[in-house]
């Protein structure tokens, strides 16, 4: 089925309509989709947010959704854990996910690094390491510990410091690696550039690159700089008022001026 | 000087109770940021049972087990069935509950016991002999006893939430409970548990206050304000405050009503208030509460 909103969107690279419907809903139900998330609508009390979105994450694949401010990208992570009631199917390697609590969506796989990073300042850098451990058997939890302490050495150091007093980048950072500690199959990141400096962003982004390449960790990204992370990116969604108007391979949307010259600012459009 | 160290180690002992019911306080803020204002008459009740057990013919130290025991599934059970399902309700929602339950279950005990006080037996030797003396003082071994107390279970409780799984979660819940939520922790388990926790250290605080008071449906009045006063004084979320907040009332309390004249037994109370308002004035967060200053 293609859903309606699709329509906006253009094809720069000729195939007619139907048939990218059809190549996107074949990568929704692909074998090594991890995420699949369709028809998915969410909103605040009687206010709705999203209308009917369909989104797919596959395996080993760094997805990133771009999108303005109030274009509704947290409001889509925070439905994808269960943080609020949305309707429409969230499958998690044929796990079907509605109904579930945050806490439940977390067991089954989902590893989410809110917007923020929702660290626990009051607790040590390694507590927070253990605390994303406690989802392994018991045998295997100080491994991971020291297992992602020394993939971060500027977490080693300071493995005792309260998380509260690192500076917002390595914070960003210890949020990323106790999600990973999880093992998950997907990881979320809300923003992870909210904030920081450029120079610390760019060192983020390496760290995603790094644990795709390395580990085939799955990942979807929600950013503002787009440019950057579409650098990353496998796939991009663009998200407006609720809406997927744009998705694609990113070279691809470098084709559209209107979405060059939306989000990734005109000046930088390709020659 | 005798008279200093007989008013100061009856004020230890007292300041002791207070701090247990305090720490217990402190295990339910940290929990829901919430105070549970029965947690004295709770305590109450589950003494009363354990003098019902007595007079069935239980040994003291097995009837005290059972109202730590029942101590905890009842405040376990008062999470579950009525805090829990307020979760998405304003916090006084959760404080009216409490009020609710110091009502209800003062009137509970009453209605089963009665409104005479009855003699409890002390867990620690407490007849007229059972002292030693410092400096001249009548020091009883049942004050030494509940200051032990107060430092054996502050440092099991404090090991419990430092050292162990389930005391990482309850410090996961007190620090970001969204947080912990995203991380699979399930936070109604954790506060399930704290609550329980705070039951048996309220059942405890019973068991000490009631040899000293007599047992009645009054006796924990005065552990709940002057509990309340010490977990405030120090911070609320701060074990160590609690504990030493408490010591640190009744020292103040007794101290004040025997050495200032015009305070004496009618003020101490208020003049004890008053010292804590002050404190707070000065530092907000009590002696040692968490800040709460975030780094943006």
């Amino acid at each position: 089925m293609i859903p309606t909103d699709e329509r906006h969107q253009t094809t720069p690279n000729g195939p007619t309509d139907a048939a990218q419907g059809e190549a996107r809903a074949a990568r929704r139900s692909a074998e090594d989709t991890v995420l699949a998330i369709s028809g998915l609508s969410a909103g605040y009390g009687s206010s709705a947010v999203l209308h009917g979105l369909d989104l797919a994450i596959r395996k080993g694949e760094i997805v990133v959704l771009l999108g303005a401010n109030g274009a509704g990208k947290t409001t889509l992570m925070r439905s994808i854990v269960g943080e609020i009631r949305s309707e429409g199917s969230r499958v998690l390697n044929d796990e079907r996910l509605n109904g579930h609590a945050p806490a439940a969506t977390a067991r089954l796989g989902i590893a989410s690094v809110p917007q923020g990073r929702g660290t626990f300042n009051e607790l040590s850098v390694i507590d927070n390491l253990r605390l994303g451990a406690l989802l392994l058997p018991m045998s295997r939890r100080a491994a991971a510990v020291d297992t992602w302490l020394s993939r971060f050495p500027r977490l080693a150091e300071r493995r005792d410091v309260a998380a509260g007093v690192l500076s917002g980048g390595e914070q960003q950072l210890l949020a990323i690696a106790r999600a990973c500690v999880t093992e998950p199959k997907i990881l979320l990141c809300d923003e992870p550039s909210l904030g920081l400096s450029p120079a610390m962003t760019l060192q983020i982004f390496e760290a995603f690159r790094e644990l795709n390449s390395t580990l085939g960790l799955s990942m979807l990204i929600v950013e503002q700089s787009a440019r950057l992370a579409l650098s990353v990116a496998s796939y991009a969604y663009v998200l407006e008022t609720g809406r997927i108007v744009w998705e694609g391979a990113p070279t691809a949307l470098d084709n559209d001026s209107s979405l060059v010259a939306a989000y990734l600012g005109r000046t930088e459009t390709k020659s | 000087m005798t008279h200093f160290v007989e008013a100061l180690v009856s004020a230890i002992s007292l300041g002791s109770i207070y701090s247990l019911l305090a720490i217990a306080l402190v295990v339910v803020y940290r929990a829901n940021r919430t105070l549970n204002f029965a947690q004295g008459e709770i305590g109450t009740f589950t003494i009363f049972i354990a003098f019902s057990l007595i007079n069935h013919g239980w040994a003291l130290g097995l009837a005290a087990v059972a109202s730590i025991a029942i101590g905890f599934v009842v405040c376990a059970a008062v999470y579950y069935f009525l805090v829990r399902p307020l979760r998405h309700r304003p916090g006084w929602a959760v404080v009216l509950i409490g009020a609710g339950l110091y009502l209800g279950v003062n009137a509970l005990s009453g209605t089963i016991w009665g409104a005479n006080p009855h003699g409890f037996p002390s867990i620690f030797p407490n007849a007229v002999g059972d002292y030693f003396t410092i400096a001249g003082a009548r020091v009883y071994y049942y004050v030494v006893g509940d200051l032990a107390a107060l430092i054996v279970l502050t440092c099991v409780v404090s090991l419990l939430i430092g050292k162990t799984s389930i005391g990482l979660q309850m410090r996961a819940v007190a620090a970001n409970p969204q947080s912990a939520d995203l991380l699979g922790i399930s936070t109604a388990r954790v506060r399930l548990v704290s609550w329980g926790l705070a039951g048996a250290l309220g059942s405890i605080a019973g068991l000490l206050t009631a040899p000293v008071t007599t047992l009645s449906t009054q006796m924990m009045l005065d552990v709940l304000l002057y509990g309340l006063a010490a977990a405030t004084l120090g911070g609320l979320d701060s074990l160590k405050g609690a504990a030493i907040g408490g010591i640190a009332v009744a020292v103040t309390t007794t101290m004040l009503s025997v050495y200032v004249s015009w305070i004496g037994q009618e003020l101490k109370e208020a003049a004890a208030m008053a010292l804590i308002v002050t404190v707070l004035v000065v530092r907000p967060s009590g002696l040692f509460g968490t800040a709460q200053v975030q780094r943006v």
